[in-house]
């Protein structure tokens, strides 16, 4: 039995899949893209679910998105973004700034990550997704998820840790 | 690190419950004994546990405002409905009047889609290149030839021109470039073709025959106009909007005596 998606509520989706386009992308700018490009492909027409699992869908269209975009991306030349303190944009929802160059790097670092562990992360960790329905939506086999995310887990723990490291380098070295 | 023998020792799956905290209560003391007899697998937790942690401080990250404001107009770009309007819309800021694009037409030219409203979201996206790098580039190449350039507000109003995006608004050519001023900041639009439809409800102002309308949209301000055919849309924080009319009216040749 399929039944519709509605497009009146892919707005209540908007938060996670921004966290989840920003860890396959690694740039705050790059996600809002992707973003708006997986919304405007899911509203090109009407599409049709078989499950429950919206979200699911929608981490599937945005992962595809994501792929035809880099693979555009590749074919033409792209200027570098502005830098963070050159936001342009007053949103009384940001976060302080420290807090968002945390969350870039962070974000950055998942990107890193080899595609299979990242997209497992990206799915369960960030976007809230059960094993079942990340398994779906990435079209693996559950254990093979399960296998993922722990080494996406501790990858990113590692590579956090050569982060600090290198800023405890940094701070040691303007001490002396 | 994979474990097959359910009862003797942990499984991936369960380090990853353990550490995330949804392994069940049947399963919880079995599997916490074990990590407790085994230094690898307490360094396996913990690295798991800084991991989570830093994704879970991560996942405060809320979608920008901007970034709404964008997808309602995608979702319905030529939208001339008030009802209706989808869920998100009432989680940031209203955009109802980027989205209300009823049909008045800047100094009595065809009307065209894209809208003003359409052009002023663009002002909330993020700068493409500094003007800096974008000053010998393409994106303002098309507005000097067509005898639009950009102003200089540096030296008058203090407005230094720190960025430039290209955009294309259902085939026409958009470029911005964005001011800053001690923190505040303003963007100009430039859209080619024809004019634009603007929204019912906006302020009309005159200017020595220059007609300009305002409206607020999205927290900001927005002012529209034509220069030799073309709109112009400059938008900002809703507190500038006099100064927006000002920056709009104001001929770098003369002053305001145009």
């Amino acid at each position: 039995m399929s039944r519709r998606l509605d497009p009146d509520h892919l707005g209540d989706h908007m938060d996670r899949l921004y966290r989840a386009a920003w860890g396959l992308c690694g740039s705050r700018e790059d996600a809002e893209d992707l973003v708006q490009e997986t919304f405007a492909r899911v509203l090109r027409k009407p599409r049709l679910l078989r499950s429950d699992d919206d979200l699911g869908y929608l981490l599937r269209v945005l992962r595809n998105t994501h792929f035809s975009a880099r693979r555009a991306a590749k074919r033409r030349l792209r200027p570098d973004p502005l830098p963070d303190e050159l936001d342009l944009v007053e949103d009384r929802s940001a976060r302080e700034p420290h807090e968002a160059l945390e969350a870039s790097e962070l974000y950055a670092l998942i990107a890193a990550l080899p595609a299979g562990f990242r997209d497992a992360l990206v799915a369960i960790d960030l976007l809230g997704l059960s094993y079942r329905e990340a398994a779906r939506a990435l079209q693996v086999r559950e254990a093979t998820i399960t296998t993922r995310l722990h080494r996406a887990r501790l990858r990113l723990a590692h590579a956090l840790d050569g982060k600090e490291e290198a800023k405890k380098g940094v701070l040691r070295g303007r001490e002396q | 690190m994979i474990w097959h023998r359910r009862d003797a020792q942990p499984t991936e799956r369960d380090l990853l419950a353990l550490a995330d905290g949804s392994l069940s209560a049947s399963r919880r003391t079995r599997v916490e004994r074990a990590v407790a007899a085994s230094s690898e697998l307490q360094a396996d937790i913990a690295a798991q546990g800084r991991a989570l942690q830093a994704v879970r401080d991560a996942t405060e990250e809320r979608a920008p405002t901007a970034l709404r404001a964008r997808l309602e107009l995608a979702r319905d770009p030529h939208s001339r409905r008030q009802v209706g309007r989808p869920a998100w819309a009432t989680a940031g800021v209203s955009v109802a009047a980027l989205a209300a694009a009823a049909a008045v037409v800047l100094g009595g030219g065809a009307a065209t889609s894209p809208t003003v409203a359409a052009a002023a979201t663009l002002a909330t996206r993020a700068a493409q290149a500094p003007t800096t790098v974008a000053h010998n580039g393409s994106a303002l190449t098309w507005p000097r030839a067509a005898g639009l350039p950009f102003p200089n507000w540096a030296g008058r109003f203090g407005f230094s021109a720190v960025g430039v995006r290209e955009d294309r608004l259902d085939g026409r050519l958009a470029t911005t470039v964005f001011y800053s001023r001690a923190g505040q900041r303003v963007a100009y639009t430039i859209v080619s073709g024809s004019p634009l439809a603007v929204g019912a409800h906006t302020r009309l102002s005159t200017w020595n025959g220059t007609v300009l309308r305002s409206f607020p949209a999205g927290g900001r301000a927005v002012v529209t106009w034509l220069r030799s055919g073309h709109t112009c849309v400059l938008s900002g924080d809703w507190r500038l909007e006099s100064d927006l009319l000002r920056l709009a009216v104001w001929n770098p040749a003369r002053g305001y005596t145009d």
